[in-house]
């Protein structure tokens, strides 16, 4: 169990970003409760991909390496799978993008009702 | 010579990639033409798009007239042209466009073109000057991820595509910057958010389990698995396969609006410009939700296939009568004529996933003909209701009385479409829910008939009451109705806005309130839309051609 | 902050050298760990540093935002017709087999990614561009009320 500490804290990560999410009033830390959130399923991800740790055994990995025909032959030498960090850091691209669409939403929020507090911004009913 | 329309060695079409290459550099470099020639900027954008309706047409012939039903055009592959290990993995990035893909893509793109078209003159109407190149490289870039999710045969590659297109959504539906525009937009980019890293843990715990990202061949991987006997190594990967099976229903649940999850929609798609809430209500939440839901469900999951099919089908179909009952019923509560199509929309996403939940060709095949019909009907509806609103101001429903004989051609498009959603025979609407109906009776399960009738009494009755008021309602009296200044200051486009600043054309493109019917371009639309709904109501052998073999692609 | 000229000096003066690592980063993006995006962060960090250091109207003076969209649309051209390149010469889109850099090299160095390389370039002109004119649109966001309202 504390061999997968790694995923533990993506948990406690994301029980984290959830509370600020969910709770807090606040536009911004809304926000920034849901970039917690991302970042604990990145952290699961990457952890995911490593092989001491991960779920990802070499059962596959063997399929997966291209460049060196022979290592899959063999398919023994376990390596650190490159494709969930390649992944991840394609959704922290996206991640960026939606918290820069946001961040802007939240200014002109702001420059309509002088408040960031979620809960006198309330237009929207029913 | 360039082999446009077939690539040289593979079964593939260059189509394929160019349609969602040539809308993507078109939208980012269309902002910096509106710097210059603000003018042209909307011929652009209407022309790529048509041009890769054209495009979406020519591959939707070819794949039909494929031998597998599919197109598998490999992108990016390696210096010595190796397109497999031996272990049959594709290597690269493997575009596969099957049958329901083309479909999609070409209903994407068409619609894309008469939205394009329909907003040149109403959106110098609803956002600022200055923003109108913005709206339309967003448009086109919109456009383009849907495209390329119908496309594509590969699952990082759709995540991509959906957040391409889900971020330029996040943008069009904050355009307005009014005060309604702004908080749906906040409320749709956070939910958005949290079903996309949802579909991101899936993508990856699949690729976990099965070692690959390309579709089809994580179909076998997860079948191998699935079937493997407890003492096989493969056996362990299970938890894996449902984790992930778990996570896309979640998300894609999220994106695609159903019960528990469907708030956001009714905020974001009301408040979007109607042209945009025509998009996202007819084609975003199909091609990024339940167009996801049956492609991963169907070709790569294999529900039909696997026992877990059966214990989640119940589940699916709760969650379908749920949001189809819901969603009427809210929508009866609505007097905001935009707010009660959104409701619509979801009761109507309701048919769908009841249709897949059935688990059999032929609720399948429901289903899609459902997502073809609804999308025309529902941008029908949701550009119409601008039209009106364009012209008049007029969002409330009890204020829309007599609004028939001012603007008879949109209400007559209007009406069309009601019509059609509550389910008039010789309309296309009428034609999916048959469909979806006679399959639930195939599956021996009457009470979702039922339900289906009851749905179809319940739009009967908010959609009567729209085209009722607006043709033989009695004259407008404002006192009658508390708060209807209030909703109109509100919501209030045309009227109100002006005095913002928000009208910037010159004199002469401004609206006139004098003249009784719209401009030629905003009404080319409408009128194309309702021939298109009586078309595929009278010749629905049309569709159904198609259908059928898309959905035998899909059930293999 | 502005009067302190060791920030205003030491920031001016580490601009270039944060812009080559960026370029090097891009430019072996296809051997080592880093690429486009990484590269291009760091680009256009620098750029916020450089506005930073002086105030940001100058350094809108220096680098006008819509010189920055012309670049950034040029990213992403310089990606796109490389893959249209591969269509171009008979094979498949985003193709490597040609090779637009005449050294092919072996693989690992620095043209042994092909085709790569200007994809990568292509994609660190883009972020850092993007960075840059995120920067300029949340920095110089105008008109504005000031209510005197805070919240929590």
């Amino acid at each position: 169990m504390i061999a997968r500490f790694d995923y533990i804290a993506a948990v406690i990560l994301f029980s984290i970003g959830l509370y600020a999410l969910v709770v807090k009033p606040n536009l911004i830390k809304k926000l920034i409760g849901l970039n917690i959130i991302e970042t604990s399923v990145y952290l699961f991800l990457i952890a995911s991909g490593d092989v001491r740790l991960g779920i990802y055994t070499n059962q596959w990995a063997a399929s997966n390496v291209i460049d060196n025909p022979q290592r899959a032959v063999q398919g023994l030498e376990p390596m650190i799978n490159p494709i969930p960090s390649a992944l991840v850091l394609t959704a922290i691209v996206v991640s960026v993008c939606v918290t820069a669409i946001a961040l802007s939403v939240v200014v002109k929020l702001y420059q309509h009702y002088g408040t960031l507090d979620a809960r006198e911004i309330a237009s929207l009913k029913g | 010579m360039i082999h446009l329309f077939s690539s040289a060695s593979d079964n593939g079409s260059h189509l394929q990639v160019l349609i969602p290459v040539m809308l993507i550099c078109t939208a980012l470099v269309l902002h910096l033409i509106y710097y210059w020639r603000p003018r042209i900027c909307p011929y652009i954008a209407t022309g790529i798009i048509s041009l890769s309706f054209i495009s979406a047409l020519i591959l939707l012939v070819k794949v039909i007239h494929s031998p597998n039903g599919y197109l598998e055009y490999f992108a990016g592959h390696s210096w010595s042209g190796q397109r497999y290990l031996a272990s049959g993995q594709p290597i690269g990035i493997v575009v596969r466009t099957d049958l329901f893909g083309a479909l999609i893509a070409a209903l994407v793109t068409g619609l894309g073109t008469l939205a394009s078209i329909y907003s040149k003159h109403y959106i110098p109407h609803t956002i600022k000057t200055s923003n109108i190149g913005y709206y339309y490289c967003l448009l086109v870039l919109m456009i383009a991820g849907m495209a390329g999710i119908c496309l594509t045969g590969d699952c990082f590659n759709f995540y991509v595509f959906l957040e391409v297109a889900s971020i330029s959504s996040y943008g069009l539906v904050a355009m307005p910057q009014t005060k309604q525009s702004l908080e749906a937009a906040f409320k749709y980019m956070v939910v958005g958010a949290l079903g996309s890293i949802l579909l991101v843990f899936g993508i990856v715990l699949l690729f976990s389990a099965t070692g690959t990202l390309n579709m089809a061949y994580a179909a076998q991987q997860v079948h191998k698995i699935v079937t493997a006997p407890p003492g096989n190594p493969l056996h362990n990967f299970r938890h894996l396969v449902f984790a992930s099976l778990g996570m896309f229903i979640i998300g894609l649940s999220v994106k695609s609006a159903f019960f528990p999850a469907h708030a956001w929609l009714a905020d974001a798609h009301p408040a979007a410009p109607s042209s945009i809430s025509a998009l996202l209500s007819g084609l975003m939440v199909k091609s990024t939700g339940v167009f996801l839901f049956i492609r991963f469900l169907f070709t790569v999951f294999g529900l039909h296939k696997h026992e877990y099919g059966m214990l989640l089908a119940p589940l699916l179909m709760i969650i379908a009568v749920i949001t189809i009952l819901g969603g009427s019923v809210f929508a009866i509560a609505q007097n905001d004529i935009k707010r009660m199509l959104a409701y619509s929309t979801v009761a109507q996403m309701g048919y769908i996933l009841m249709g897949v939940s059935l688990i059999s060709p032929a609720g399948l095949e429901g289903a899609i003909l459902h997502i073809f019909n609804h999308a025309l009907m529902k941008s029908l509806l949701f550009m119409s209701a601008g039209a009106l609103i364009y012209k008049t101001g007029i969002r409330d429903i009890r204020e829309m009385s007599r609004i028939g004989y001012r603007m008879p051609v949109t209400m007559v498009c209007f009406t069309v479409a009601a019509m059609s959603m509550i389910g008039i025979p010789p309309l296309n609407g009428f034609m999916s829910k048959w469909a979806l109906a006679k399959a639930a009776l195939d599956a021996n399960l009457p009470m979702l008939v039922v339900v289906l009738l009851i749905s179809s009494l319940l739009n009967a009755v908010y959609y009567f009451r729209v085209v009722g008021t607006a043709f033989f309602g009695r004259a407008q009296q404002h006192e009658e109705i508390p708060h209807a200044d209030i909703i109109r200051n509100n919501h209030g486009h045309s009227l109100l806005q002006n005095s913002y600043g928000y009208y910037s054309l010159a004199d002469k493109d401004r609206p006139n309130e004098n003249e009784q019917e719209l401009p030629w371009g905003m009404l080319m639309p409408l009128i194309i839309l309702a021939a298109a709904i009586l078309f595929f109501g009278v010749k629905v052998g049309i569709l159904r051609e198609i259908i059928r073999p898309a959905v035998q692609v899909l059930w293999r | 902050m502005n009067n302190s000229l060791i920030v205003k000096v030491v920031s001016q003066k580490m601009v270039p050298f944060i812009i080559m690592l960026g370029a090097s980063i891009i430019l072996h993006g296809a051997a080592t760990p880093g690429g486009g995006f990484q590269g291009g962060v760091v680009i256009g960090a620098a750029y916020i540093l450089f506005a930073l250091g002086i105030d940001a109207k100058t350094a809108r003076l220096r680098l006008p935002v819509i010189k920055v969209k012309i670049v950034e649309s040029a990213g992403v051209l310089i990606y796109a017709f490389t893959g249209l390149g591969g269509i171009l010469l008979g094979s498949n889109f985003l193709a490597n087999k040609i090779v637009l850099f005449p050294p092919q090299g072996e693989p690992g160095g620095l043209f042994g990614g092909g085709t790569l390389i200007p994809i990568t370039i292509g994609v660190g002109i883009h972020v850092a561009c993007t960075v840059a004119s995120l920067y300029y649109a949340f920095v110089e966001y105008e008109g504005e009320p000031k209510p005197d309202k805070e919240t929590e």
